[in-house]
């Protein structure tokens, strides 16, 4: 059984530690805070990740993810959760309702972005590295909030989870907006140049998309959101014009279902100041 | 192509019911326009629509579904297998995609041939319908929407007894399967998705909606291939029962129970012989 630490219970110990382990970080708005959201370092058993733990709660990455999610006015506890797991991935666990952020997910997206100082098509390994991984966590929180909220998905879930990464990357500044939607796309595509594209009939069958799928459909998100700031995803023939032409109304689909269906659940005040915050400093 | 067409008009029109629908059976909102195709081509496919009684069916299908206002559907000429679905309508199921659909068939083994050119149809006037249904009814629609109106067709379809389910879950399945290729480079980008997961998605919610109906999916016989890998298979259950929900709460409510059930109680499609 992985032991829960309640935020609360922590609070007075993280006001000591911070003061030293948090060098360049954003600082938490104490407001935010939601009793019902509970979260975990699991120390690795593998050496090699421990320093990625390190980093992470040198970051305070969890203590960040429970504030921006303190505006959701949860049915239930919710807990957050980063752990070794033997594979690279993050979950979202409807049984424990809670996200589990693997350590190797973090190593993946740190070995598949650009060399530092080194840009691939203009992407700089920090906006890779740090979009890409707030993207993965969004489509977690994505499928929590499905789950919690009783959100009635029509389309296929992954999809879903991708339009929320896309769709809450662009509610923020534009430098959010920027480095969520490319660093996102940047990992479908390197996910998508690694593995190839599916060629048998029976690849298609899993319940995700194609990395290729889903590289397209987070341009997409970005571009229909705001074509002005993504126009060089059109000038750099990122996203074909066809696909393009549509993007604006897959965008208010997104939105309005957005608006109705979780929003309702978003405690108003609180999340004001979750805009105000700047999350990726 | 003579067989095919022979087969279309056997299969589809079930005169025993069809003469004989209660008035009250008709969607008030629902207008059904032949449009007559520009090409002397689709004509032909004109006539045996209208034969059929195609749209007659759907809006009869449609009866129990209150919609706040008129909607029109339309079979027409579009200049392409399909044409997206506008704010406000009308549903348009275009020539080209039933000319598809005949051409598909005939390339179909005999004995599935006529699943194909029902499930198909079928297929593709549910798949633009349910576009109009979430765009009237206001439904929220999370996930790409063309995959939206293919996960509530699918769902509809094994709604309806298990005749109905296996002659439009196979025949839908058997046309992707027959006109499918996968896809490369920037054809990724488009906003339907490929045939290859179309089908596997009918495929899963058949599965999950109807697990003993739909068992040798996942099971074959000896000889058979398994048409739905484990891996997809073991999540079916959720998924049907994420697009339940998601009927239940969005689209049920504005479902008259009384008249569902009498269009349940129609014997929709008459038993494909030899199944």
């Amino acid at each position: 059984m992985i032991s829960m630490i309640r935020i609360l219970a922590l609070s007075a110990a993280f006001a000591a530690t911070s003061l030293v382990a948090q060098p360049a970080s954003a600082q938490i708005p104490p407001e935010l805070k939601n009793d019902k959201i509970s979260f975990a370092y699991v120390p690795p058993e593998s050496p090699k990740l421990q320093p990625v733990m390190e980093r992470l709660k040198n970051r305070q990455l969890l203590e960040k993810l429970a504030a921006f999610l303190s505006p959701l006015q949860l049915p239930h506890a919710f807990y957050l959760v980063a752990r070794e797991c033997k594979q690279a991935n993050a979950f979202y666990n409807p049984d424990g309702w809670r996200i589990e952020i693997c350590y190797e997910m973090i190593e993946l997206i740190e070995r598949v972005a650009p060399r530092p100082n080194n840009p691939i098509n203009g992407f700089t390994r920090d906006e890779v590295v740090v979009g890409a991984f707030v993207g993965v966590i969004i489509h977690e929180v994505g499928h929590a909030a499905f789950d919690m909220f009783n959100v009635p998905v029509f389309g296929r879930e992954e999809d879903a989870a991708d339009e929320m990464a896309g769709f809450l990357a662009v509610q923020f500044n534009k430098q959010v907006a920027h480095t969520v939607t490319r660093g996102f796309a940047f990992l479908w595509q390197a996910f998508g140049r690694l593995g190839g594209e599916p060629k048998d009939w029976a690849e298609y069958s899993d319940e995700h998309g194609a990395n290729q799928q889903r590289y397209y459909n987070v341009l997409c998100m970005g571009y229909g959101a705001d074509p002005q700031q993504f126009k060089e995803f059109i000038d750099r023939g990122w996203l074909p014009k066809e696909r393009a032409a549509g993007c604006a109304a897959e965008y208010q689909q997104v939105r309005q279902a957005f608006a109705r269906t979780v929003l309702p659940f978003i405690n108003q005040s609180l999340i004001k100041k979750v805009q105000e915050t700047d999350w990726l400093k | 192509m003579s067989a095919v067409m022979a087969a279309l008009i056997g299969v589809l029109v079930t005169p025993a019911w069809a003469q004989q629908l209660p008035a009250e059976l008709q969607n008030p909102n629902v207008e059904i326009v032949y449009k007559e195709p520009r090409s002397a081509a689709f004509k032909p496919i004109a006539e045996r629509v209208k034969q059929r009684r195609a749209l007659e069916q759907l809006r009869v299908f449609m009866a129990p579904l209150r919609l706040p206002r008129k909607l029109t559907i339309n079979v027409d000429e579009c200049g392409a297998p399909m044409r997206e679905y506008q704010p406000q309508g009308p549903v348009i199921i275009c020539y080209e995609v039933i000319d598809q659909i005949e051409k598909i068939a005939a390339k179909a083994d005999a004995n599935v041939r006529e699943r194909v050119l029902v499930g198909a149809f079928i297929q593709a006037a549910f798949h633009e319908t349910a576009h109009a249904v979430f765009d009237m009814l206001q439904v929220p629609v999370w996930g790409r929407a063309n995959d939206a109106a293919d996960r509530l067709a699918a769902f509809i379809m094994v709604n309806f007894g298990e005749d109905v389910a296996m002659q439009t879950i196979l025949g839908t399945a058997d046309f992707f399967r027959l006109s499918g290729r996968t896809w490369t480079g920037s054809e990724f980008a488009e906003v339907n998705s490929p045939d290859a997961q179309r089908f596997f998605n009918y495929l899963c919610i058949a599965f999950g909606g109807a697990p003993k109906t739909f068992d040798f999916l996942v099971n074959p016989k000896e000889q058979d291939e398994q048409l739905l890998p484990d891996r997809r298979a073991e999540r079916c259950s959720g998924e049907y029962a994420q697009v339940r929900m998601a009927f239940n709460l969005r689209i049920m409510p504005h479902v008259d129970p009384d008249i569902l059930v009498k269009v349940r109680a129609i014997q929709w499609l008459l038993p494909i012989n030899g199944r």
